[in-house]
């Protein structure tokens, strides 16, 4: 069973994206945990490519695929969870690009990068109205809503969301981002945390929920 | 094979009009006017297949006949063996080999940063750093020992380079025969004997000609041992368009060709079959300062133009890159060596002299040849151009992601970023947030950064101990004599 763990942490750092979804069935047919599958298995394996990304061992296509990997895993282990039990997790991420807004692939990396650090990321996609963002805040009982937007016109959309958000609960705590985005920005629409790039997108988040 | 650059994109500054009409103008050249050779060796040789040789100036005069059979005869599958196999660097006419350059006599101390007469451990450190460079594959040791005795500095600085690289070693400081033997016997004792050196040589020997037109004695006898000893010849020309050389760049390529053409008649009149590479340094003079202007746009181009040449006549080239003026690792270093450098990488000069050097070739920097280094292969991976085949097109790829989605994760992604992109070392390209959280460091910080970690990280294969115990006996030797 051990072997089975361990053999799952090892197909997350190989990448094995396209064949990990079997090791995964293998692995509850042969009566392992999920549970103890994805804390040790997959979480550790993620964990070790997203510190080697972090030290510049290996790029973003490994650590994207790492990320694939895990999922394609995920998908087959925690619908056998028992109800009632729940992975630990560094904390629950609400993640989305602005309405109006299509670009995705910085929020995408973000959500990469936080589920390799442990957090568990719920992806709202592209395109979110503020309704939904609240909406869907308060259903999930995020710790973070993160808000992406690429362009000058969409940025203002964060300033809409963080402003009833703030008014409904003081816990959540925002984040937010995007290319033309800047920390003195992040500040005066109220955020509570900016990041750069996809890797301090980490850093912010750890303090976030600290 | 070591760090090479495969030039798939190939640009020719001349076009075969050109080629042809410089060939001419250098036979021309030698002979009607002919070279001045300083050597009754070489005069002996010449004089005996039928050049004019006029004892009282020296100056021989070659029938073209002549010249261009001997062109024939140089070996055209040279490999400058590394001290390791992994860093045999192969003069297949495919690739370049950046070189560290070559013989500079200041350094910038990279712990006082004072800028100061070079000494045996610059040219142990700039080796060690070069060593770990993936933008450099050929060791010209970048400065020279002149903390040393005096007669000592060849075996001094072969020594240094020999015991900090695994890669092939060129040098320029074996100027007479007595210090070619020492530096054949240093070599040998590292290989484990002559006969091992003949079979592979790590090292090559570079001999130069005096423009316009002079092909001195002393020089040419010692690379004439050290073709003997079987070590290939790097025959280095340096007209200067203006001032050593006609002012027009054809012209200073033409008489850099016939004295190259020259050296290469007496080399394989002496040794059939030695390996000689045409080599060149021809920068302009300044017009005001009556300096050389090494990395000016003149100097890519005659760069080019004469690896175009040399490939004509079935030599390699080793051409001068990555030059500049400059005092600092500043944006004047910058645009003069990717100029100087951009220009013969493209027309696929076999060796490319070379990194880590600022003001002309005269003082290195360890920062410097990590910039270099990143700008030999940024260089490099122009040169290789895009390739276009199916699995390039990824066509399949493309209707497999669809519409909106991104090709991180894609296998394919995987399997090619490596080769396809180039990815940096020191360049920054994260955002001004992260790099003000980084501390703001600009360039030379971040080079710097990196010659600390290869200090640290990187190591070198030792070399036999024959090589400390023979270099004692060598210095001891020199010094009494």
């Amino acid at each position: 069973m051990a072997d089975a763990v361990a053999r799952l942490k090892e197909a997350v750092m190989n990448y094995e994206m396209e064949t990990i979804a079997d090791l995964a069935k293998q692995a509850l047919k042969d009566g392992v945990d999920p549970l103890v599958a994805i804390e040790k298995g997959l979480a550790e394996g993620i964990k070790t490519v997203g510190e080697k990304f972090g030290r510049g061992e290996i790029f973003l296509p490994e650590l994207v695929m790492g990320a694939e990997a895990m999922k394609a895993a995920l998908a087959v282990l925690e619908p056998a969870v028992p109800k009632g039990k729940h992975r630990s997790t560094a904390g629950k991420v609400l993640i989305g690009t602005v309405q109006d807004d299509i670009h995705e692939i910085g929020k995408n990396l973000v959500s990469t990068m936080l589920a390799s650090n442990g957090f568990e990321v719920v992806d709202l996609g592209v395109n979110v109205s503020g309704s939904d963002f609240l909406k869907k805040a308060d259903e999930q009982k995020a710790n973070i809503v993160a808000m992406s937007a690429l362009m000058t016109t969409t940025m203002p959309r964060m300033a809409e969301v963080i402003t009833p958000l703030k008014k409904k609960s003081k816990a959540v705590k925002v984040m937010v981002g995007g290319a033309p985005v800047t920390d003195t920005y992040a500040k005066e629409i109220g955020a509570d945390g900016y990041s750069g790039d996809a890797s301090s997108a980490v850093e912010v988040a750890k303090r976030l929920v600290r | 094979m070591a760090n090479s650059i495969p030039v798939r994109w190939r640009r020719e500054v001349l076009k075969k009009d050109g080629e042809q009409r410089i060939r001419y103008a250098a036979l021309e050249i030698l002979e009607v006017t002919g070279i001045a050779v300083r050597s009754e060796k070489a005069q002996k040789l010449l004089g005996a297949v039928g050049c004019v040789v006029d004892k009282k100036s020296a100056v021989v005069k070659f029938p073209p006949s002549l010249v261009e059979e001997m062109a024939k005869k140089n070996d055209r599958s040279v490999t400058f063996y590394g001290r390791t196999r992994k860093n045999d660097a192969r003069l297949d006419f495919e690739h370049v080999h950046v070189c560290s350059d070559g013989n500079g006599t200041e350094a910038m101390d990279f712990d006082t940063r004072e800028r100061r007469s070079s000494r045996k451990e610059d040219v142990a450190k700039s080796a060690f750093v070069a060593d770990a460079l993936k933008g450099h594959g050929i060791n010209w040791p970048n400065v020279t020992s002149q903390n040393v005795p005096q007669g000592t500095r060849h075996i001094h600085d072969l020594q240094a380079t020999l015991e900090n690289t695994e890669k092939h070693v060129t040098l320029a400081t074996d100027t007479t025969v007595w210090e070619v033997q020492d530096v054949v016997e240093l070599a040998a004792a590292a290989v484990g004997g002559k006969e091992e050196l003949r079979k592979r040589p790590i090292i090559s020997s570079i001999h130069t000609s005096s423009s316009p037109l002079q092909i001195e004695g002393e020089g040419l006898d010692a690379g004439l041992v050290a073709a003997d000893a079987g070590l290939p010849i790097c025959f280095y020309v340096m007209p200067g368009p203006g001032s050593t050389g006609p002012v027009t760049l054809a012209g200073s390529v033409a008489i850099g060709v016939a004295e190259a053409l020259a050296g290469n008649t007496i080399f394989q009149l002496h040794r059939p079959g030695t390996a000689y590479v045409f080599s060149c340094g021809i920068a302009n003079m300044d017009m005001r300062t009556a300096t050389r202007a090494g990395g000016g746009p003149e100097h890519g181009l005659t760069s080019a133009a004469y690896s175009q040449m040399a490939h004509m006549f079935g030599f390699p080239a080793l051409v001068g890159g990555f030059v500049s003026t400059s005092k600092w690792p500043d944006q004047q270093a910058a645009y003069e060596k990717f100029a100087s450098a951009v220009t013969p990488i493209l027309a696929g000069a076999d060796m490319i002299a070379g990194i880590g050097l600022l003001e002309d070739c005269r003082t290195v920097w360890l920062e410097q040849l990590v910039i270099d280094s990143e700008m030999s292969q940024i260089i490099g991976r122009m040169a290789q151009g895009i390739e276009v085949n199916d699995e390039t097109l990824a066509v399949d790829v493309v209707n497999k992601v669809g519409v909106g989605k991104d090709y991180l994760g894609q296998r394919h992604t995987m399997n090619h970023f490596k080769t396809e992109h180039f990815i940096p070392v020191i360049t920054d390209r994260s955002s001004w947030d992260t790099w003000v959280a980084k501390g703001s460091k600009s360039l030379i910080q971040r080079a710097g950064e990196e010659v600390k970690r290869i200090f640290k990280e990187h190591t070198v294969e030792p070399v036999r101990s024959e090589v400390s115990e023979t270099a004692t006996r060598l210095v001891q030797k020199r010094t009494k004599a």
